[in-house]
């Protein structure tokens, strides 16, 4: 899947077509909320706050929108320009207000119950430990994690959005990863059960 | 390894990993999986909400416009104005200017109804409580207006004679004294029964009726002519010193 929707759609879009903003919002929605999600994690075991950052970014990518203009890059490159920015900006007010509380061993209920309790337990630790090997990661590899597997998008649409060559990109998502792996095998290397527990 | 990682993410930005050896890829799928479950439907999606939220900005704007022009109109209204009240809360300074001029304009014109009443005391006291009142006014324009207007109607007032010994002439002018006051016009004219005794001794001229007293009839050097020269001893108007400011006083006419 693409996250980046085609150029042609944006063009209408931006031309105020309804059909055409809805159908755009509707294919960048659920990246972005991803994207959100990622970088900002589970807050109060639940990622609420994280989706109410991504609705404002959607909302300003909709207010900008009559004046965004094709420039050769992207759209998702514009799109999530401001949800880094949005993201900032939700990071220092949590900052500031000391009130985020993150809630690691705190998974949220949930109802379906396609995967049994145990899965989804072992799984929400899995993610849980994750998300707190990816804060250890450099900015720009984190980043280019979270835009390649939570939102989706290709080497080289990574690139574009962050002005990188794609190769360049493909050098650091490796490197990331190794990184990442590192992480996983020291913790497991201390004992597994010990975390999980 | 490049290309295994670059297939590997990609297999899990499609949300499909496959099993692998890689120690890493569930991990990566359990996080790419929890952050991509129970998505929240956004209200932006609905097809309307973008123009709406267009619409409610436009009219928040458009209310805040009027709401300055109303307060720019309000700051400016007068007291007849609809607006008089936003005014009173959003410029007390500019309402408190322009119930000043208000009064002063008030006072201007009773002093002109009671001078064509004849009621000569009460001209005074309205002219005096009126240059009270003109110091205060900001508007210089008015103010000159008002001054002017005051120097008007003092001079039609009938001149306030005092000291007989001095200048006896002075008093002479509107009512010559054998007339029956009646005929004299009739600003000049005493009201009351006041008598139109000279006998001030200080020179105090014509102007500022003192105190509620009355201004006597210009006559004064013949008490026997009109009025009942009775009770009235002009003790109020002793200490005017007034008059010496304004010129122009008619009080010369007689001459």
């Amino acid at each position: 899947m693409s996250a980046s929707p085609d150029q042609g759609l944006v063009e209408r879009a931006t031309r105020n077509e309804p059909e055409a903003v809805t159908e755009l919002f509707a294919a960048i929605r659920p990246g972005v909320v991803r994207y959100c999600r990622a970088r900002l994690g589970r807050i109060g075991g639940a990622y609420t706050s994280a989706d109410d950052v991504a609705q404002e970014v959607c909302l300003a990518v909709f207010r900008a929108l009559p004046r965004y203009r094709d420039r050769g890059r992207p759209f998702a490159a514009f799109v999530f320009a401001v949800a880094a920015n949005k993201v900032a900006d939700a990071q220092r007010s949590a900052m500031r207000t000391a009130s985020a509380v993150v809630a690691v061993d705190d998974p949220p209920e949930r109802t379906d119950p396609a995967p049994g309790p145990e899965d989804r337990a072992l799984n929400a630790d899995l993610a849980q430990r994750l998300s707190a090997y990816l804060c250890l990661l450099p900015e720009r590899q984190r980043e280019i994690l979270v835009l390649r597997i939570a939102v989706g998008l290709s080497a080289d649409e990574v690139g574009e959005v962050l002005g990188m060559s794609a190769p360049h990109v493909r050098v650091a998502q490796s490197r990331a990863l190794a990184r990442l792996r590192a992480l996983a095998s020291d913790s497991f290397d201390r004992g597994f059960g010990e975390v999980v527990t | 390894m490049n290309a295994d990682d670059d297939r590997l993410l990609d297999a899990l930005a499609r949300g499909d990993a496959e099993p692998s050896a890689d120690s890493l890829a569930p991990m990566l799928a359990a996080w790419r999986e929890d952050i991509a479950a129970d998505l929240p439907d956004f209200t932006l999606d609905a097809p309307p909400p973008a123009p709406r939220r267009f619409r409610l900005a436009i009219a928040a704007a458009l209310v805040l416009v009027a709401a300055a022009s109303l307060g720019f109109l309000a700051a400016n209204a007068s007291p007849d104005s609809p607006l008089w009240p936003l005014t009173r809360l959003l410029a007390p300074e500019h309402a408190a200017e322009e119930l000043a001029d208000r009064n002063a304009e008030t006072l201007l014109e009773d002093a002109r109804r009671a001078l064509a009443e004849g009621d000569v005391a009460e001209v005074r006291r309205l002219l005096s409580e009126l240059e009270g009142l003109i110091p205060t006014l900001t508007d210089e324009v008015h103010r000159d207006h008002l001054v002017s207007q005051v120097l008007e109607l003092r001079g039609q007032l009938p001149p306030v004679e005092q000291e007989p010994t001095e200048q006896p002439e002075l008093m002479a002018t509107p009512p010559p004294p054998t007339d029956e006051p009646d005929e004299s016009d009739p600003t000049t004219k005493p009201k009351g029964p006041k008598p139109p005794i000279p006998t001030p001794e200080d020179g105090a001229d014509d102007e500022q009726g003192d105190e509620g007293k009355d201004p006597e009839p210009p006559v004064p050097t013949l008490p026997g002519a009109g009025w009942p020269g009775e009770g009235w001893s002009g003790e109020g108007w002793s200490g005017e010193d007034l008059p010496v400011t304004l010129p122009g006083m008619p009080d010369t006419p007689s001459k």
